[in-house]
């Protein structure tokens, strides 16, 4: 056994050697990299994305209106309020999830580089993703997971997730909880020499940029127009940074990217006694917050997904409304559907109400549900483990002790957080990891691109 | 309870102690340690709670302590939801008043 410090240490020697990216070609000193820089260094173009994932049947899933919805929004919206609502089906990808986008460009590019398998970090529908391309491409996978509590108790959604891998042919390293999920596939890494398919890498958000163009094209087909807003799950930033990239390389610039994440505010995700508290894996704050205000905690040197560069909006929704709107569209619009995608659902379903009836919103992803995923398996797990099930308002509900499932659907919110303050977050994270010395004005340059902030305002923020 | 040679199984191992975890973990995670757990075909025929190497589906031979013979899944649907069961009903009679 190596301990945690000891395996961290060789981070940039071993992904280097496991991904044969160029990172430090992009480095500028210091805090500073360039970013566009190293986005198109993947070495495949838009056109070589879309045609790679269209030979493992990635990619051109179903755009569709969800006419029921869009009238229940306007019964409850002031006149001429109630903006059309589309959801683009991604479940209809080969692993059920956007994620197949991702997995598809880092497979094919490990294949290209003669690697003999990929290794992934991840309790989420990536490694199911990871596993169905590599299967597709004749590579061994290995998805190390975060799944158990130390008393050995599973997540039914992570489990189900581990079960999927396993159907795909990977091998799934299940762990107890904790941040060392990334020290342990690094090791992985190590010990195989397979290729690094983090979810972090320039390959994973290119990946994801077809989606953003399909739905430019697609809405401007249908309604004549480009969207006006999306609404995109986030948790790690790589699901907003590609969809966003994709919708500007469409020409929809005018076109509001709004993440949405499930508050989890309160419970610690290293936490052993509060894994199970949660009735939600992925898409949440737990992820989403970390993650914006400090990209670069990833399995990778420096993160592709980078959310504060693209995010116009971005706010919370209840585990409660989440569990309300994925029966809303099972029962209205006839679409079982997993968990992920239903984040957005419920905070487009409240940010239609804010809109002309003439606009577009488009939630951007579904994924597959099925068992562990479902609503009545997680309610019946959150039950047993003492959380507090009832009907009412969804905004008294606490994380970890409570959920309250909307009891009219007037009820359901998009809690909206302050871009400024996650942007002031980042700013005194990056301090905190420059440590000594003075900002080079390179630093200062970056910072301000990084986090969408114009520099007098860095300089105010490191200024403090 | 042993495994038989080439049977599908579980092992474990502790893959880091809590003196090897990372720093600035919540109490609660301090003092257990990482638990990794794998399936694959067992390589002999041991019993529960003893040493076992098996081979994976990716082709690597691990080694841990043999803790399930034929794992089961076990996540399922869960419990019918009053909760959840009342809504589309609602949702239909809103949409048609």
């Amino acid at each position: 056994m190596t301990s945690y410090k000891d395996i961290i240490a060789k981070k940039r020697e071993i992904t280097a050697k496991a991904l044969g990216f160029a990172y430090e070609k992009h480095e500028q000193g210091g805090l500073a990299f360039d970013y566009e820089s190293m986005m198109n260094n993947t070495g495949y173009t838009l056109d070589e994305i879309r045609r790679i994932q269209l030979e493992t049947g990635v990619g051109n899933t179903p755009l569709l209106e969800l006419r029921q919805i869009t009238r229940l929004a306007r019964k409850y919206a002031p006149p001429g309020k109630g903006a059309r609502i589309f959801l683009k089906d991604e479940a209809a990808n080969p692993s059920g999830s956007f994620k197949a986008r991702r997995a598809a460009i880092s497979v094919y590019h490990a294949a290209k580089l003669g690697y003999a398998g990929v290794v992934a970090a991840t309790s989420g529908n990536y490694g199911a993703a990871v596993a169905s391309q590599a299967a597709m491409r004749g590579l061994r996978a290995i998805i190390v997971q975060e799944v158990y509590d130390s008393k050995g108790l599973g997540q039914p959604e992570i489990l189900e997730k581990g079960r999927a891998c396993e159907a795909y042919g990977a091998e799934v390293v299940q762990l107890t909880v904790g941040p060392e999920l990334f020290a342990i596939f690094l090791q992985v890494l190590d010990t195989t020499s397979y290729f690094n398919a983090s979810l972090y890498t320039p390959y994973g958000i290119a990946g994801i940029e077809t989606l953003g163009v399909e739905i430019v094209a697609e809405v401007r087909a249908r309604t004549g127009r480009d969207p006006d807003a999306v609404v995109i799950t986030h948790a790690g930033g790589g699901n907003v940074t590609g969809t966003a990239r994709g919708l500007k390389k469409a020409g929809a610039e005018a076109c509001c990217v709004i993440g949405a994440s499930v508050d989890l505010g309160g419970l610690h995700m290293a936490s052993d006694s509060d894994f199970n508290r949660k009735s939600f894996t992925t898409g949440h704050t737990g992820f989403s917050v970390p993650f914006t205000t400090w990209p670069d905690r990833a399995d990778v040197p420096r993160n592709a997904a980078r959310s504060l560069r693209y995010l116009d909006r971005f706010g919370t929704v209840t585990q409660g409304e989440v569990f309300y709107a994925t029966e809303m569209l099972a029962q209205l619009e006839g679409l079982e559907r997993g968990p992920a995608g239903n984040v957005s659902l419920a905070a487009a379903f409240a940010l239609a109400q804010t809109m002309d009836e003439d606009q577009v919103i488009v939630v951007q992803e579904t994924e597959y549900t099925g068992a562990g995923k479902h609503p009545s398996a997680q309610l019946a797990f959150a039950e047993s483990q003492g959380i507090a099930l009832s009907s009412g308002d969804p905004r008294g509900s606490v994380p970890g002790k409570s959920i309250i499932i909307p009891s009219h659907p007037n009820l359901l919110q998009f809690k909206e957080l302050s871009m400024d303050a996650l942007r002031q977050s980042y700013l005194r994270n990056a301090l905190a990891h420059k440590g000594a010395g003075l900002l080079s004005p390179r630093e200062v340059e970056f910072l301000s691109e990084d986090s969408r902030t114009p520099q007098s305002l860095v300089w105010q923020v490191v200024g403090k | 309870m042993l495994s038989q040679v080439g049977s599908w199984v579980e092992i474990a191992w502790v893959a880091m102690t809590p003196a090897e975890r990372a720093e600035q973990l919540p109490e609660s995670s301090k003092t257990v340690p990482v638990v990794a757990r794998v399936k694959g075909f067992a390589m002999a025929s041991v019993a529960l709670g003893a040493e076992l190497s098996v081979k994976t589906l990716s082709g690597r031979t691990l080694s841990g302590t043999l803790v399930d013979l034929e794992p089961v899944h076990t996540h399922s649907f869960g419990r019918p939801q009053p909760l959840l069961l009342a809504i589309g009903g609602f949702l239909r009679e809103e949409l048609r008043s």
